[in-house]
């Protein structure tokens, strides 16, 4: 595993990275993901970067005691406060769809976020921790109890109009109504709704059936289940059934989340990647190959150690490590131009190299919990590379100031980094 | 505020993708002058661009579905509020666009679905003072083609290649040139001229 020096190093730069994507609403950027891109929206997305941002720097104040992180987490947790709208949600919420507002299960990472932040603020004995409570409890009301819990079938829906499932999503939902419940003391959340989802989670695992067991199925329509997998999204059910075994002592939650960890371990390659999805005839799409959201899969499997989870993940952490560059950010994947032809092909994808704030996250998240006691100095530098976008050879120029590609000697994308728009993009570039 | 328009109440893809586009287009300019003839797309737009020049001249405009009754009006008006030089943008539902279940509730009678009616407005917005810089076909037929063909190939229980095909769709979604007329919705981009002679 890598030393506790280059742990720090790559923190330190991953902050400074982060400082840059900064406008006075929050942290903004383009996006790149499976099925859409947000190219063109570029302003502050109030969605689950935030999750892992204020997460980050809550382990770091806790890891490093320099109470500078903890303004820097407040900071990040008012940034929702004030992007709050009346009905409850936050603005630009929907990542790749942004700038929509109600996205899941971006606004319950959000809620994830402010509670931890809460709960850190109260635990330190310093003041104003209830407003984020409050942030965070209004949001889960008036959207997840109100607008999504489906009180047939006893779990969340993914949009208030269908009938649908989302394991993940759903499990998010479950990590904020357990902070909830820890904040506010009040043992209900978990009862009503976190149990039965969590329970809707596990019928979703697939019981047997060779390489597929544990997989957790990606979503539902009614009684129809998709039956694709995705290693990324399976992780991030993990955690609450962790937490619904610790809370409940039974077995079956521990088992369903042992048993997830174990399917994604056993599709691993050898260089530590992922396959993005194994379908249900166990053919795989490989691509895009995830790097910086690799952190959330090094985190459930640190957190099932205790549960007897036991695999080697060195080369997932060092492909997480080598993927950041000079902008100290880390690259999104590998591979986003092999999504068709399953072929990667030697020079990047635009969209591999874009440093995109909802996937770093997840690896500050993971690596701030190895951080400390100090980080060194780290600043965030030009980074450049060439790369291929819709067959064109561009040139990718990311300063803290700006994001810049270019074609030749033109400049087909220009985005000022704290702006909502890009000033130039191209319409290869309208891709979603 | 940008972003309030919650996920369940997004217009069809067609259209975000249409108003996405113009934002780059509008990019470095006041707030653009909108004329909006579709009351289901006003959330959209208004989630873009909050503070949208109503009367006033402006240094751009968006003008989101012509119709039939009035679009040679609207015209007059955005020559009449457009200052020179100002890039206007211009959505146009084609016939393909009665396709979208979503928009089947909306009302109007748009130009865009006769023969030949996006070709009027651009000869008329020619005759305005309007130069015509580039036209887009969004969701073309092809990406039409390539999408339905994943969600058979979902039916077959091979949603691998369904995926594939997907994905396969994506850089066909919009097209130029010749082509743009190949599409749900039509965005036209055109430019007020600096000196009217």
């Amino acid at each position: 595993m890598a030393t506790i020096s280059q742990i720090n190093a790559a923190v330190a730069g991953l902050e400074a990275w982060f400082e840059t994507m900064r406008s006075p609403s929050g942290y903004g950027g383009p996006v790149a993901h499976w099925w859409q891109q947000s190219l063109m929206y570029t302003g502050t997305g109030l969605d689950w970067r935030y999750e892992g941002i204020i997460i980050g720097y809550l382990q770091l104040w806790e890891r490093t005691g320099d109470k500078g992180w903890l303004v820097k987490a407040r900071r990040a947790g008012d940034d929702l406060l004030a992007g709050q709208l009346e009905d409850g949600h936050f603005a630009a919420s929907a990542f790749e769809l942004n700038p929509a507002t109600a996205g899941t299960p971006h606004e319950a990472a959000c809620d994830v976020g402010l509670l931890r932040l809460a709960i850190a603020i109260r635990k330190a004995e310093e003041q104003d921790w209830e407003k984020y409570a409050m942030c965070a409890e209004r949001n889960l009301q008036s959207f997840y109890i109100k607008e999504l819990w489906d009180a047939q079938v006893q779990s969340f829906r993914d949009s208030p109009h269908i009938p649908s499932f989302v394991p993940n999503k759903a499990a998010t939902a479950c990590d904020a109504l357990l902070l909830l419940a820890t904040v506010t003391g009040n043992a209900l959340w978990i009862e009503r709704y976190v149990i039965p989802t969590l329970d809707r989670i596990l019928e979703h695992q697939v019981c047997g059936r060779g390489r597929l067991d544990g997989a957790i199925a990606q979503n539902s329509f009614g009684d129809r289940r998709v039956e694709k997998y995705f290693p990324i999204y399976i992780a991030r059910c993990i955690p609450a059934l962790l937490q619904g075994f610790r809370l409940m002592d039974e077995e079956k939650y521990a088992e369903g989340a042992l048993r997830a960890m174990q399917f994604i371990a056993r599709w691993r390659y050898e260089d530590g990647s992922l396959p993005t999805v194994v379908y249900d005839n166990q053919r795989v799409n490989r691509y895009p190959s995830w790097i910086a959201a690799l952190g959330d899969i090094l985190r459930a499997a640190d957190e099932l150690q205790s549960s007897g989870f036991s695999a080697d993940l060195t080369a997932t952490e060092s492909r997480l490590l080598a993927g950041q560059d000079h902008s100290g950010a880390i690259q999104t994947a590998t591979g986003f131009a092999a999504q068709l032809r399953a072929r990667s092909e030697p020079i990047l994808d635009l969209r591999d190299v874009l440093h995109v704030a909802g996937w770093c996250d997840k690896a500050f998240r993971y690596l701030t919990t190895k951080a400390g006691p100090e980080l060194p100095e780290a600043q965030t530098s030009r980074f450049e590379i060439a790369c291929k976008f819709q067959g064109q050879i561009l040139r990718l120029v990311e300063t803290p100031e700006t994001l810049e590609v270019h074609r030749g000697r033109n400049v087909c994308y220009c985005w000022h980094k704290s702006e909502s728009w890009p000033r130039i993009a191209s319409p290869e570039f309208w891709l979603h | 505020m940008i972003g309030t328009l919650p996920m369940s109440a997004r217009a069809p893809l067609d259209y975000r993708y249409a108003f996405d586009a113009a934002m780059s287009i509008f990019a470095g300019n006041s707030a653009p002058l909108v004329l909006c003839n579709v009351p289901e797309l006003a959330g959209e737009i208004r989630q873009r661009i909050p503070d949208w020049a109503e009367t006033n001249t402006a240094a751009a405009g968006l003008w989101v579905e012509p119709l039939v009754g009035t679009w040679r009006d609207d015209i007059k008006s955005l020559a009449v509020g457009l200052e020179a030089g100002a890039p206007l943008v211009i959505i146009i539902s084609r016939s393909l666009a009665q396709l979208l279940l979503e928009r089947r509730p909306w009302r109007g009678n748009p130009l865009g679905f006769r023969p030949g009616g996006a070709f009027q407005v651009r000869r008329a917005l020619h005759r305005a003072g309007f130069l015509m810089e580039a036209s887009y076909g969004i969701h073309s037929a092809l990406a039409v083609g390539l999408n339905t063909s994943g969600q058979v190939m979902d039916y077959l229980r091979r949603p691998d290649l369904g995926d594939r095909l997907r994905f396969a769709a994506r850089p066909h979604y919009c097209k130029s040139g010749l082509f743009s007329a190949s599409g749900t919705v039509m965005l036209l981009v055109a430019r007020k001229e600096l000196v009217r002679t």
